[in-house]
């Protein structure tokens, strides 16, 4: 190989050399960025799953509404724009702490409830997001 | 044939030269070595006939890969010239000159004032023929000066046509050998790194991808924390509710006492019972004065 024609070839190496070692430095840095964005993403969505299994899980809803139907005289039940409307109208009062026992440690997004006591009776009105 | 100029030899070069350069020079080639053609045209640039060039001297060159020169002699008058540096270089080669001790390389056209005729050795002269610089018999010309003693008194043109440009660089062969395979090497090893890099982006991707589809997710972080912050908000109240209630029912009553009614709506929860005595009641208060913090406005009242 002549001299001229190795010094050319030897510029042009660097010159790629300097190409490829600008653009890792890039694709590493845009690794790492990507990576960390990631483990940020997973931590957040963590956190967000353990929230949707929660208060999000539509399927646990049904079941608890089901389970209270079953166990409880309802008078009547809705389903009102992605609401559930109960009410129930003649409770003893065992009934009524077996009641608040079952709504109090479900997932039951409670919107509104309303306990009325009436002459030894309880009327209880329960509005539950779906 | 040998002049110095501004710390350089020049050399004239015509095809008997038998002398021995040792030292980098600059050349002075003889028409022998290039081709001359004097061109009317209705332009006005050099440039603007450089571009016609190759079609002024069609069909008349050998073949090889031509340079084109122009000199304007006078309005719509133009030198034109062609040569090979290949050609050239070979030529060179051929009188025994070493290209390493070749500086620049000028045409006798370009560097000749045409003033008067100029001896090139026994046999031959330099001249002018309609501003062509020409070579002829020493016997037809007026030759007292010889080319030596011509340029010697003549600083050079910028018209070169040749510059050596690694004329001042010393280039060590192993060296430079070495210089190649080590940045070939490296340039591989970079090269690896990168598609690695490339690899293991495209595995994040894709791992991103599976984990947002696994558990049906939002593409961006934002759109992920505007969900949490909502399910936050239901999350503090349902359980404020639920501690609150909890609280109150453990509340001891005493016979003829009891809750009455309780209403939970929205941020606020209105409770209505019925205790003994106001000193109860007072008791009562200060039970919820001691609830812990809350988010919900608790409101009592009292029946008879």
């Amino acid at each position: 190989m002549k001299n001229s024609l190795k010094v050319k070839t030897l510029i042009a190496l660097f010159v790629i050399f300097i190409l490829l070692l600008g653009y890792k430095f890039v694709s590493e840095k845009n690794f790492k960025e990507d990576y960390e964005s990631f483990i940020n993403y997973k931590t957040d969505a963590k956190n967000l799953i353990l929230l949707q299994k929660k208060w999000d899980d539509k399927t646990k809803t049904k079941q608890t509404i089901d389970s209270i139907k079953r166990r409880f005289k309802v008078d009547s039940l809705e389903l009102i724009n992605g609401k559930y409307i109960m009410k129930l109208g003649s409770l003893k009062k065992r009934d009524l702490d077996r009641f608040m026992a079952t709504v109090l440690s479900s997932n039951l997004i409670v919107e509104k409830l309303e306990v009325k006591k009436d002459k030894g009776l309880v009327s209880v009105f329960l509005e539950v997001k779906r | 044939m040998f002049l110095k100029l501004n710390g350089r030899e020049n050399f004239f070069l015509s095809k008997s030269f038998s002398q021995k350069i040792v030292k980098k020079s600059n050349i002075i080639l003889s028409p022998e070595f290039y081709w001359v053609k004097r061109v009317e045209l209705n332009v006005n640039f050099s440039y603007e006939v450089k571009k016609m060039a190759p079609s002024i001297f069609e069909d008349m060159l050998p073949s090889g890969v031509y340079e084109y020169s122009v000199l304007k002699v006078s309005k719509k008058n133009f030198i034109v010239m062609a040569f090979d540096i290949q050609r050239i270089k070979s030529d060179l080669e051929s009188l025994g000159i070493d290209l390493k001790f070749v500086n620049k390389i000028y045409l006798a056209q370009s560097e000749f004032s045409c003033k008067e005729d100029l001896k090139i050795d026994d046999n031959f002269g330099l001249t002018c023929v309609d501003s062509v610089v020409t070579i002829a018999p020493l016997s037809l010309l007026d030759a007292s000066k010889s080319v030596e003693d011509y340029f010697k008194k003549k600083s050079l043109s910028s018209n070169y046509v040749f510059l050596n440009r690694f004329k001042d660089f010393k280039v060590d062969s192993k060296l430079t050998g070495l210089s190649i395979t080590i940045l070939i090497l490296l340039n591989l090893l970079l090269a690896l790194d990168i598609v690695s890099n490339i690899k293991k982006s495209r595995s994040l991707s894709s791992k991103k991808e599976k984990f947002i589809r696994k558990y049906n997710l939002p593409q961006t972080s934002f759109q992920l924390k505007s969900i949490e912050s909502e399910l936050k908000k239901i999350d503090k109240r349902q359980m404020d509710f639920r501690k609150s209630v909890d609280y109150i029912g453990r509340f001891k009553l005493g016979k003829k006492e009891s809750f009455n009614n309780l209403v939970f709506d929205k941020n606020r929860v209105e409770l209505s019972l019925k205790l003994a005595s106001k000193k109860r009641e007072k008791e009562f208060d200060e039970y919820i004065k001691k609830l812990p913090k809350s988010s919900l406005d608790i409101k009592v009242s009292y029946e008879k």
